[in-house]
């Protein structure tokens, strides 16, 4: 797979190479009637190569059709995407069949992206297949190979995926993936269809697979334990926008928004350098995106909202160099009464 | 453990072929060898008449007895059943040749593609069954071949419908996406992914065709657009015993049970195709 390097050479190393940027990235879906769906509703980011950017959301809060448009199977509707410095509406079909190789995506449900009907031998060939990468022997080599390198034995190779484990069926995932030698892994919740005892497991895969390989991820999860455990970068979402971006430190010990503390109360255990001094879980569904509230969407569930949260949407600012945060109240104690609360009051002060 | 393992794969085989399906495929060669070999295998002649044999009942001689003209009714059924088996297949081929790429078009591609190939449908549909072959037969001229292929055109729609619905389903499957995601073309996607999975109903469906075909071969044969006399078919010889049900309702049997037989064992056959191409079984 050589001549791949040859075909398109990667962009030079760098710390700030950027892979992946959003600019007011929109996602809308038109209905019969009435205003359109906004899944992704204008979000900002840069994902740098050799980073892990988690994004973090609850059901319904656009995660996955955000995960869709970054590897182009969902086109956007508003805003830019840019792909390795290149948009990929612009691009031919050609081009853009070149592009995908290197954004690929690990879907949540792994039964579900496997053809029932084709072999793991078959459904790990098919992205060579596709792309034309390597001979017929070749590939009969390169199989083996990648399942060897997601801890699946030969023996797999012959099974269907009904023969498989939730875990193994992920793991053919990845290696259908890692087969074009993509750039960009986007996760999509790939964690949350297995059980807690492999979710461990397939977590290390991913950080050796990392290691070895040079992989850039956008990890999409709602579980706050396995973003924390895995990103360099989190970014929270909220009904289409993100609320707050920032490094895993800043977002984990030191949360502006009052959603990432939510978020954070409701998974304490995870984070053991975040102490808590009082519980505050949200209350309440996520409201539904073809209504969202006015102004700061998060107000209707927020325990700090007053007036202007509903009067006017809040600014996305750096507050600190690389921490954004979208909130009037930003840093503000939660419920702090007496004043004692030193850890909300010392990221007060450090907010402005 | 050993008795479980005993029995573990030969359990796994039966279910596979179990004993409709080995009866299916029996009776199925049986009937294919004999229609093949009919020069050979049958007695007399099927269009040889014997007038002093007229609507003889089953005897030593003639197995099966002998029809209004008195020919050799097992030999008929014979020979017959070349005729009825290649207008049944031909029948059901035509329709899947044009209904099934038709109407997995109409539901992968959706929009207007699919308004255009769905109205279409609908007025093909809208036509008697019969009536439609009758005219088809009548635009291609007639005789069997022409007959059938016009039973296989009135087949089309319904296959096409059924194929558009599947299509519709399983374009939505993730692994759809999935392959989208590595660079497939529509046209992988269709065949490797879309069709293998929406077969399944189709399947049953031919199956179900060819037992409908080789009653439709039977009404173009009374129509007298299908095999033309003196040559049998099952249909035909149908057609003719019915004429005779008062005198002799006995000449019903023969040509009647090797429809009724046939197409059971196509349905049974189908059913094994079925699941013999489910890996999940």
């Amino acid at each position: 797979m050589n001549e791949r390097v040859i075909a398109m050479p990667r962009p030079p190393e760098g710390e700030r190479t950027r892979l992946a940027s959003a600019q007011d990235l929109q996602v809308h879906f038109p209905r019969r009637s009435g205003p359109p769906l906004r899944a992704v509703d204008g979000v900002s980011f840069d994902v740098v190569a050799g980073e892990t950017f988690g994004i973090i959301g609850e059901s319904g809060s656009g995660k996955s059709t955000l995960a869709r448009a970054l590897v182009c199977l969902q086109p956007i509707t508003g805003g830019a995407l840019t792909l390795s410095g290149r948009s990929p509406a612009s691009l031919s079909a050609a081009s853009l069949r070149l592009l995908r190789r290197d954004f690929q995506i690990i879907f949540q449900d792994p039964r579900a992206a496997l053809n029932p009907r084709m072999t793991v031998r078959a459904l790990v060939a098919e992205p060579l297949e596709i792309q034309s990468i390597g001979t017929r022997d070749g590939r009969r080599a390169a199989v083996l190979d990648l399942l060897d390198r997601v801890g699946l034995g030969p023996e797999f190779a012959d099974r269907y995926p009904h023969q498989l484990s939730g875990g193994q069926r992920q793991r053919v995932n990845i290696a259908r993936a890692l087969a074009v030698r993509p750039k960009l892994l986007v996760c999509d919740e790939v964690v949350a269809a297995l059980d807690v005892s492999i979710q461990a497991d397939m977590l290390n895969l991913f950080k050796d697979l990392q290691d070895e390989l040079g992989l850039t991820y956008v990890f999409i999860t709602h579980d706050l334990a396995v973003v924390a455990h895995v990103s360099d970068r989190i970014a929270v979402m909220y009904l289409g926008v993100f609320m707050e971006l920032g490094s895993k430190a800043q977002i984990t010990e030191r949360p502006l928004h009052p959603y990432t503390r939510a978020l954070l109360d409701a998974a304490p255990q995870a984070v053991p350098s975040y102490r808590r001094v009082h519980r505050e879980p949200l209350q309440g569904e996520i409201p539904s995106p073809l209504a969202p509230p006015s102004g700061c969407r998060f107000r209707t569930r927020c325990p700090l909202a007053v007036e202007v949260c509903a009067a006017s949407v809040p600014a996305w600012r750096e507050v600190q160099p690389g921490h954004f945060v979208a909130c009037h109240r930003a840093g503000e104690a939660m419920v702090s009464t007496d004043g004692t609360d030193l850890r909300s009051q010392g990221v007060r002060s450090a907010a402005r | 453990m050993s008795l479980r393992l005993s029995l573990g794969r030969p359990a796994a085989i039966r279910r596979r072929f179990d004993l409709s399906s080995v009866l299916a495929i029996s009776f199925l060669a049986v009937v294919v060898l004999a229609s093949l070999l009919a020069p050979w295998v049958a007695p007399y002649s099927p269009i040889e008449q014997d007038y002093t044999q007229m609507l003889a009942p089953p005897s030593a001689a003639h197995l099966l007895g002998t029809d209004d003209l008195g020919r050799d009714v097992f030999s008929r059924l014979i020979h017959g059943g070349k005729a009825s088996l290649f207008g049944a297949l031909l029948a059901v081929l035509v329709g899947t040749l044009i209904g099934v790429p038709v109407g997995l078009i109409a539901g992968f591609r959706g929009g207007w593609i699919d308004d255009v190939i769905g109205r279409l449908l609908d007025t093909l549909l809208s036509f008697p069954a019969i009536v439609l072959a009758v005219a088809i037969t009548g635009a291609l001229g007639i005789g069997l071949t022409n007959g059938m292929i016009a039973v296989g055109v009135v087949f089309s729609p319904v296959l096409a419908r059924l194929a558009r619905a599947q299509a519709m389903v399983v374009k939505q499957e993730l692994y759809v996406d999935a392959a989208r995601s590595f660079g497939a073309t529509n046209t992988r996607i269709l065949w490797r992914h879309v069709l293998p999975n929406a077969v399944q109903p189709l399947i049953v469906q031919v199956t179900l065709m060819l037992a409908v075909a080789l009653l439709a071969e039977a009404s173009l044969s009374f129509l007298g657009l299908g095999v033309q006399p003196p040559w049998p078919s099952w249909g035909a010889m149908l057609t003719r015993a019915y004429h005779y049900m008062e005198a002799a309702p006995e000449q019903m049997f023969a040509p009647g049970l090797a429809i009724l037989l046939t197409a059971l064992a196509f349905n049974a056959l189908g059913e094994t195709v079925r699941v013999l191409l489910d890996p999940t079984n």
